[in-house]
């Protein structure tokens, strides 16, 4: 360009037209290079075209410790998919970026993802603070989200598939087995956000009407990421447990803070026999590397144990362990989650014979696929699974023994029945409601993107 | 002999069918077969009982034989149950676990209660004693005397005595029972606890009983009030224990050097990370492990801090905005090896045996680790203090500190003395990380959560002081845990926060500052 300003500008001063034709040479050989060059980058381009697969997943910071083993589960199914030929013809490609446990980093790292690196879907996000952080940008970019977390539900975007738990496929059943054991008073931590807020709001609501806990008989107690000194709150929880009634924790703490609150826990000599404590952040990773033996027979609930018997969790595990060349790792429920939302998302780009986000999506509706624990999973029209609730007991080794499952799948409900609220509101992104939160009594549709 | 031979064999036989009873998925049928067992008149069935509770009980597959199993590694371990023969490594698929629950296990371990007051040593003993407590009735009241006929040991006595007294006050003789109650008074055992209330609440007895269980329950409840105000100040000193130790080494550099440290954090974690290199280098042996991190922290942190001072703070003298911004800029750098070198998840470091569990003075638990981080902490004082009152590199300090140009004119190498505090505060920093390793996440981000306390206990205690930082220290660190239990632990770090904003108006240079002219340097 500026050799042709130079030309013109050379032009008007009336040089030697030898020297222009010379000039005028050289001009034209560079620009044949160049057109030729940028017709072969652009046809390279399109045989090197891949499908971009985002991973967004915290690898480092306070939630480092549940998220990174969920950015490995992503790599392996896409080397996966792609040794079984890849999708649509083309290879997948995973871009991972690491948004560091911090909210505000994850909707920009988003953004990056969806406008930079263009990615056709994105797996990823663990806390809902980070996920409320993502949601707009997914929302106005019309972008695909994956989120493989259990969750405290009030939510159901368009552009998000929750393949992790709602409130009645976890934080209600856990709440029914503890009472069936006789457990009469109720301790709710958890760590000051969105979630554990939401969820405490739904159980203290479920306690209270349905299951006619009074007032003075549950203590709830919220506490910072990362917090490290639990001796007053587990010597308040001993005081609370001790007055003769049975009485359970519900943890809804998430991240590394559930380390120390556990060697607490054991410190202070609390069995969980005498106050059992049933988590729902904490499953076989955030054990590991932990001696759990003082822990035994305390709780987790959620829809997949690494121990869960059957054929295909076998092979799953056997696949993970050379994949991951250590054999110390293990699985667990989000990991499923992934798997199944991986599966999914495959089989609705297949349907639809495009990756395009409004295809895809009106794909998904009804697919199913196998889960890990030998039965089958269905993808709802509000964007939620139907899922087997599974409650398991610490053991030693820090893998679960399942106590307590349900028969079959629960379906997800994105909006629970125990809020006044959010009992007149459903989720259905297909005709003829086409939104996220309805209002059956009113016959509006209000609040998230809908349309 | 081949009569006791066959005996036996008869006796593991119906025991192992007994045991086969518990392959099944209906939890309370699995009560049932524990009742049976328990009362069954084989020798091992206290052996199965255990075993059951501790999950190494398993049932072969293929040909229904009841093993022992230990897991190590992932590896299954078989051993097989009756007569101990070494079975190797089998395959996890072969073998069925007898899988239990919390309800279960209640159970399981009040059997084994029951067994073990006649059958155990003396530390079982008392703890089945102390277990079976809340459930004694005239059966087990007949096993207590039996035992006491024979017993010996002092300790068990008394304790088998005050089970005794605990089934009379529920179930004796009224004339026997006030007796009983008044020798209940006072004692804190959450059991006895709730019987005295459950007796003083009941009112089909005579109003002498009442009366007298009332005044035991009372006492009982007080002395637990007086216990509890113990543990709050015991949490208050502890957390106060670790603000000092992150706080020391802070309180030299800033004090004596004048150096706003933002890379102190980084330093604390650099020493809890020495501890966990120490314990992968001695993986064998925790106790030693934690001992020689020790002086290997502070020597490490130290050569640190040597090194950030030589190259980035000795150009910075008297220059506080910019000394604040590049060892900000280190302590993000310090993050980042490590990151690197370690990868950015958490390090498991682990806990000697000597650290963990409770110690029981009176009817108070404490916990065993923060009692010796609390014992540490002061040592650790005191060794500074000993450094810079006893030594002469301590009188150097003190003298650059007070007035420095003085300091200089009397022969003192200022400059050298500067690098050797600032790598004195670092190393101390160091030994604070290796404390810190045991009760929270060894991880790049250790020094984060950290910083901020350090400099709030140094700004408040003032600057330059060390008993000024002690008493900042436990003073924050008791006012935080008197407040929590009322208003939860987020609110209470608020109101620290605020109450030193305030204290800071009125009294800017802390609560000890020093005096002197050069204070104003």
């Amino acid at each position: 360009m500026y050799l042709i300003g130079i030309l013109i500008f050379l032009n008007n001063y009336k040089l030697v037209s030898s020297f222009k034709l010379l000039m005028r040479k050289i001009m034209y050989k560079i620009f044949k290079f160049l057109l030729i060059t940028t017709f072969f980058i652009s046809v390279s381009n399109l045989k090197a075209d891949t499908i971009k697969v985002g991973v967004l997943h915290s690898l480092s910071g306070t939630m480092a410790i549940s998220e990174t083993t969920l950015k490995d589960t992503v790599l392996m199914l896409v080397e996966k998919q792609n040794k079984a030929g890849g999708l649509l013809g083309k290879k997948l490609e995973a871009v991972v970026v690491d948004p560091a446990s911090d909210w505000p980093l994850f909707a920009e790292k988003a953004k990056e993802l969806l406008t930079v690196q263009k990615v056709d879907v994105v797996f990823g996000c663990w806390t809902s603070v980070s996920r409320k952080s993502v949601l707009p940008v997914f929302e106005e970019l019309n972008g695909l989200l994956f989120y493989p977390v259990q969750y405290e539900g009030e939510e159901s975007s368009k552009n998000v598939f929750y393949t992790g738990a709602a409130p009645n496929q976890q934080a209600i059943p856990a709440v029914d087995y503890l009472a069936a054991q006789g457990v009469k008073k109720w301790v709710l931590a958890g760590t000051d956000y969105v979630y554990p807020r939401t969820t405490n709001k739904i159980l203290e609501s479920y306690l209270k009407n349905v299951l006619n806990v009074s007032e003075k008989d549950i203590m709830i107690n919220y506490t910072p990421f990362g917090h490290s000194d639990w001796q007053t709150i587990v010597s308040d929880i001993k005081k609370f447990g001790m007055a003769g009634k049975k009485t359970a924790v519900v943890s809804t703490i998430n991240g590394d803070a559930n380390v120390p609150f556990y060697k607490e826990l054991g410190n202070q000599g609390i069995k969980a026999e005498d106050i059992p404590v049933v988590a729902f952040s904490v499953g076989e990773e955030e054990l590991s590397g932990f001696d759990t033996s003082p822990l035994v027979g305390h709780l987790a609930a959620w829809n997949y144990f690494m121990s869960a018997e059957s054929e295909i969790n076998d092979t799953f595990i056997e696949d993970w362990l050379k994949f991951i060349k250590d054999d110390k790792r293990v699985t667990n429920d989000p990991m499923e989650a992934h798997v199944i939302g991986f599966d999914m998302w495959v089989k609705a780009v297949e349907k639809a014979g495009t990756t395009d986000v409004d295809s895809v999506r009106e794909a998904m509706y009804g697919i199913t696929v196998p889960n890990l624990t030998g039965g089958m999973a269905v993808m709802n029209t509000n964007h939620h699974l139907t899922k087997p609730v599974l409650i398991g007991e610490i053991q030693a080794d820090g893998q679960f023994d399942i106590v307590w499952s349900t028969d079959g799948g629960v379906i997800g409900d994105a909006w629970t029945d125990y809020l006044p609220e959010s009992s007149r509101i459903v989720a259905d992104w297909t005709s003829p409601i086409k939104c996220g939160n309805y209002n059956i009594d009113t016959g509006k549709c209000s609040g998230q993107n809908y349309e | 002999m081949g009569f006791f031979l066959i005996g036996n064999l008869h006796a593991n036989k119906s025991l192992k069918e007994i045991i086969l009873k518990l392959d099944t998925k209906d939890f309370k049928d699995k009560i049932l077969v524990i009742e049976e067992i328990a009362e069954t008149d084989n020798d091992l069935n206290l052996l199965a009982l255990k075993s059951i509770l501790e999950g190494k009980l398993y049932i072969r597959k293929s040909d229904k034989s009841i093993l022992l199993v230990d897991i190590k590694d992932r590896k299954y371990f078989a051993f097989d149950f009756f007569d101990n023969t070494e079975l190797g490594v089998l395959s996890k698929r072969k073998l069925k676990k007898i899988k239990i629950n919390n309800n279960l296990r209640n159970i399981l371990s009040n059997k084994i209660a029951v067994i073990q007051i006649t059958r155990g040593n003396k530390e079982e003993k008392i703890k089945a004693i102390l277990e079976i407590i809340k459930d004694g009735n005239f059966e087990t009241l007949k096993v207590i005397n039996t035992v006491l006929l024979t017993e010996n040991d002092s300790d068990v006595i008394k304790y088998f005595n005050l089970a005794k007294n605990t089934i009379i006050a529920r179930y004796g003789k009224d004339s026997e029972r006030i007796e009983a109650i008044k020798s209940l008074a006072g004692n804190t055992n959450n059991d006895i606890v709730n019987i005295l209330k459950a007796i003083s609440e009941n009112k089909s007895q005579p109003e002498v009983i009442t009366l007298e269980a009332q005044e035991a329950y009372y006492k009982s409840i007080k002395n637990i009030k007086f216990n509890n105000i113990i543990k709050t100040i015991f949490f208050g000193l502890s957390l106060g224990s670790v603000l000092l130790l992150a706080a020391i080494g802070l309180a030299i550099t800033f004090g004596v050097v004048g150096v706003i440290n933002m890379a102190h954090g980084e330093l604390i974690m650099i020493g809890a990370y020495c501890t966990y290199v120490v314990q992968q280098i001695i993986p064998n042996n925790t106790s030693l492990s934690i001992i020689l991190a020790i002086p290997i922290a502070f020597l490490f942190t130290g050569f640190v801090g040597i090194i950030i001072e030589r190259l980035v703070v000795k150009n910075l003298y008297g220059r506080p905005l910019e000394t604040l911004l590049a060892t900000f800029g280190i302590s993000l750098i310090l993050q980042q090896v490590v990151r690197s070198i370690f990868s950015p998840l958490n390090k498991t470091v682990y806990s000697p045996e000597w650290m963990s569990g409770i110690i029981s003075i009176g009817g108070l638990e404490l916990t065993n680790n923060r009692f010796i981080i609390i014992i540490f902490t002061i040592l650790v004082f005191m060794l500074v203090i000993y450094v810079l009152k006893k030594t002469l590199f301590g009188l150097q300090m003190r003298a650059v500190t007070q007035n420095r140009k003085m300091a200089s004119a009397m022969g003192i190498n200022t400059k050298k003395i500067d690098m050797l505090t600032f790598a004195f505060g670092s190393g101390v920093a160091g030994i604070a990380g290796v404390a810190l390793s045991q009760i929270t996440n060894v991880g790049p981000n250790l020094g984060q959560n950290y910083i901020i306390d350090s400099f709030m206990v140094v700004v408040f205690g003032g600057v330059g002081n060390l008993f000024g930082t002690l008493i900042g220290a436990f003073g924050l660190g008791l006012g935080n845990k008197l407040i929590e239990p009322y208003v939860g632990a987020i609110v209470s770090k608020i109101f620290i926060l605020l109450f030193i904003i305030i204290f800071i108006q009125f009294r800017p240079k802390g609560l000890f500052s020093i005096k002197g002219r050069t204070a104003d340097d």
